[in-house]
């Protein structure tokens, strides 16, 4: 198992940047620039260098707010400095690090101190001080494999962080959705009420039918009932997003922008991705890179322990006595425990190695296979969201306005226009919809290939 | 016994006193309408030799030239561009198909007992033939495709030769793919004078009723459309852009009328009584003559009206469908008349700016919608009412025109304008008179 990019930075001064990029929960927060990173953690320059390198997330700039609407990014960068989430992420992280390094820690010593004293006379004193050998023999391959498990954890901790900033944009863009599908069937279920009123006025000048004027009014009624749920659902989807960045709903911030933007084109060649792109996923995805560092943390543990463990675990001191006499003794010991059950566990710890090395394994197919996946999935929804967004509603406002002029000349009635009307919105309605599919899709294809949302 | 029309009438107003005795003294009493010694309508034309050029409104008549005694006529049956409205703001130009250029075709005029050589070429992407409706002729050249002859395939000259045996108001139309090429204009007007020029007129004007299926935002007649059409002309022609007839007072008037459409129109003249004289089956004869001031112009029918225009004015000349003076319209919209939107309206033009509750008041208001621009219609559709007149807007479109009567006209045959009323002659405002009270 290689991992160039990893195995070239083996340096304290990297181990140290990673560790506290780790520990911000910022090392997979790719897209915020390197230079605020390093400003709003207060790292090194190398610290950033290494973010920048590490794991693959290229950093981008992201875009300044045009407006005062809440951007993607800007709630990105809410939930990173302010939500419970990246505080728990940090803990974690933490939590998982001191194991590791609790566990990677130099032999100790044993140190035993008595003193006996019987009801009359001398008291016996006994001082004994011994070193597990074994403890420090292994020390070497604990730090190898410490050094390993650290790296998954900081891969993993990031990995979580990206997961993080993934989902913030996911609500994100539900939320902008499901507030523009609100509005849009809201303005729907105003013109079919405007519409139903309109035919009690002609019912009421004596022109429409029952039928027709019942028609008019169930319509009334069920784009009234879409809009409501529509109304609930961008609520819903609103609180998702404030939990999600810890903040109330209510928070002056969480100002949307009215609309999705178009989600990004995608060249041809992307449709099936090429091996450069299937590589590159490869040596880029932080959950495959944590499952290889596992791999290796549990090679290089297994290899320890089929050593290790056909030895008795000896401990070598000296131990000193004063008896009630006061005679004084002082000498050597040895402690050895051996256990017949050391080389079962050695071959137990040789297959969760194995096991590691399959689940990476595993992964690696999944994410080629997933990188194809999604490049096809996006490439679908981004077909009909040019579809829905640009054509139909093209059309439509078209039909509108074709409408409009058959009214102007009396060759239609104001019904057929309302309806238009109607339709438009609810098409629209279901474009944006098909938007936020699109952008589901790019985080999801963006996120498979290792790339920085 | 021999009783004046006058006689009659008085005898129908005794008969009802039976009934109604208060309407039997009105129709006993004498009338005061002035112009009930209206002369007869069938003092002859002041023309005494030869016969009146027809006059095909907005058309032509065809040049023909003599040759190895027959009268040549050359007819190009072709796809051309068609305007319903030259001149007219509002205006509906189609791919249409026809004769010559145009539609209708240009009018043919012979003799009766000439014999007539008419080639025909067809240009169309499709095979034709011409059927010449109401002549006396040798089966073989009824132009029934099929039946009496081949079709004439794209691109082929063929040639009709026969006598003219009748005289009257005729015309010429494929008989192949008829449906379509009817639809789609391709008509003309054929007319044989007598041989005796008896019945003379003065003023000889000719029409073709057709009726159209543009749809709104098309440029091509739409041949699937059996009854609900949008568009209704004389000569391939709506109102305002359909030439007035001129006649000087006291001149005798033809208007001849050919019905292609399908449907029948009651034609329906203002200001006078007239004639039918005659119609696709040659004259009639005079004791079936009655006055009229509507004749019912059937499908496949034509008409020959006569009157003597004594009386100067403009005097309106119509289809008295009411439909069939309009021009695209929806036949099937909720009726607006007598709905109260107006405040409604507001709110709906925040869904749909631009928005315009017509019709409470009634419809009339949309010709000065469409006149001043406030709404835009559908591309290459008329508004339903057009044209201005003396007093304001005529709300008319389709099959209408007027008859122009004056005293003189232009030498140039320039339209005269507006008829001025003598005074004393025209209705007038009575309600804000001060001494204006009804009893
Ligand atoms: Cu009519």
């Amino acid at each position: 198992m290689k991992f160039p990019l990893y195995a070239k930075r083996r340096t304290p001064v990297a181990w140290l940047a990673l560790t506290l990029l780790g520990s911000l929960g910022l090392a997979g927060c790719a897209s915020v620039a390197p230079r605020e990173l390093a400003v709003r953690a207060q790292l090194p320059a190398q610290a950033v260098w290494a973010a920048s390198a590490w794991g693959g997330a290229t950093p981008t700039a992201p875009e300044g707010p045009a407006d005062d609407t809440l951007t993607a990014d800007t709630a990105v960068r809410m939930a990173f400095t302010s939500s419970p989430h990246a505080r728990s992420l940090r803990a974690a992280f933490l939590a998982e690090v001191s194991a590791i390094d609790a566990a990677a820690a130099p032999g100790g010593l044993h140190f035993s101190w008595a003193r006996l004293r019987p009801a009359d006379g001398l008291a016996k004193l006994a001082l004994a001080l011994s070193v597990p050998l074994e403890e420090w023999l292994t020390l070497p391959g604990r730090q190898r494999q410490a050094y390993w498990s650290r790296a998954a954890a900081a891969q993993r901790a990031a990995f979580a962080t990206l997961q993080l900033e993934r989902h913030v944009r996911e609500a994100w863009a539900t939320a902008v959705a499901a507030q523009r599908r609100a509005a849009l069937l809201a303005r729907a279920a105003e013109t079919a009420e405007l519409s139903a009123e309109l035919a009690t006025r002609y019912r009421d000048a004596g022109n429409l039918p029952p039928h027709d004027w019942n028609e008019q009014q169930q319509g009334a009624a069920v784009a009234l009932t879409a809009a409501a749920e529509a109304g609930v659902a961008a609520a819903e989807s609103r609180t998702a997003l404030a939990n999600l960045l810890g903040v109330p709903s209510t928070d002056p911030r969480l100002v949307l922008p009215q609309a999705l933007p178009s989600p990004p084109a995608m060249e041809s060649a992307d449709n099936a991705p090429d091996a450069a792109a299937l590589t590159a996923a490869l040596s880029h995805r932080l959950d495959l890179l944590a499952a290889r560092s596992e791999a290796m943390a549990q090679q290089v543990h297994a290899r320890s322990r089929s050593v290790w463990s056909r030895v008795p675990a000896v401990a070598a001191g000296v131990e000193r006595e004063r008896e009630t006499d006061g005679t004084r003794l002082t000498g050597p010991s040895i402690d050895a425990t051996w256990s017949p059950a050391g080389s079962a566990e050695a071959r137990g710890v040789a297959a969760q190695a194995e096991l590691a090395d399959a689940n990476a394994a595993t992964l690696a197919v999944e994410v080629a296979n997933e990188v194809r996946l999604r490049a096809l999935a996006y490439r679908r929804a981004l077909d009909l969201d040019g579809l829905l967004g640009t054509h139909l509603t093209q059309l439509q406002a078209a039909s509108v306005t074709a409408a409009q002029q058959q009214q102007a000349f009396m060759l239609a009635g104001p019904f057929d226009l309302l309806e238009k009307r109607r339709v438009m919105d609810e098409l629209f309605a279901n474009a944006e919809q098909q938007r936020l599919v699109a952008w589901l899709a790019w985080y999801a294809w963006q996120q498979a290939s290792g790339v920085a949302l | 016994m021999k009783l004046s029309r006058r006689q009659l009438l008085q005898g129908g107003g005794a008969a009802l006193a039976g009934v109604v005795a208060t309407q039997a003294s009105v129709a006993a009493a004498p009338s005061p309408h002035p112009l009930e010694n209206f002369p007869d309508p069938l003092a002859p034309a002041a023309r005494k030799a030869g016969q009146a050029p027809v006059t095909t409104l907005n058309g032509r008549s065809l040049p023909a030239r003599w040759r190895d005694g027959a009268r040549e006529f050359h007819l190009v049956a072709e796809e051309i561009e068609h305007d319903f409205a030259p001149g007219q703001a509002g205006i509906t130009r189609i791919k249409a198909w026809g004769y010559n250029g145009t539609t209708p075709g240009p009018t043919l005029e012979a003799v009766e007992g000439e014999r007539v050589r008419i080639y025909l070429t067809n240009r169309l992407p499709e095979h034709t033939s011409i059927h010449w409706h109401g002549l006396l002729l040798p089966a073989g050249m009824d132009g029934v495709s099929g039946l009496t002859q081949p079709p004439i395939p794209p691109g082929e000259t063929w040639v009709y030769e026969f006598e003219l045996r009748n005289h009257g108001t005729f015309f010429y139309h494929p008989h192949a793919d008829e449906l379509l090429q009817v639809a789609t204009g391709m008509m003309g007007l054929f007319i044989v004078h007598p041989r005796g020029g008896e019945d003379r007129v003065d003023r000889d004007f000719a029409m073709l009723l057709h009726n159209w299926s543009v749809h709104p935002g098309t440029y091509r007649p739409d041949p699937s459309v059996m009854t609900d059409f949008n568009l209704w002309t004389f000569n391939s022609t709506v109102f305002p852009a359909i030439e007035p007839m001129l006649v000087k007072r006291g001149e005798r008037v033809r208007i001849r009328i050919g019905n292609l459409s399908m449907h029948d129109h009651p034609m329906h003249l203002h200001g006078f009584r007239f004639y039918v004289t005659g119609g696709d089956g040659g004259r009639w004869p005079r004791h079936t003559w009655h006055p009229e001031v509507t004749a019912l112009v059937a499908v496949g029918q034509t008409r020959d009206l006569e009157f003597v225009a004594d009386v100067n004015g403009d005097w309106a000349f119509h289809c008295h469908k009411a439909h069939h003076t309009m021009n695209a319209m929806g036949h099937d919209i909720p009726n607006p008349l007598g709905v109260k939107q107006q405040d409604l309206a507001e709110r709906i033009r925040e869904v749909l700016p631009g928005y315009m509750a017509m019709g409470e008041h009634g419809m009339a208001e949309h010709q000065v919608h469409t006149d001043m621009g406030h709404m835009e219609g559908p591309e290459n559709t008329m508004p339903m009412m057009m044209g201005e007149g003396p007093f304001g807007k005529l709300e008319m479109g389709g099959m209408f025109t007027v008859v122009k009567v004056r005293d003189d006209l232009p030498k140039d045959g320039s339209d005269p304008g507006w008829y001025q009323h003598p005074k004393g002659t025209q209705v007038r405002r009575v309600s804000q008179d001060p001494s204006f009270r009804l009893k």
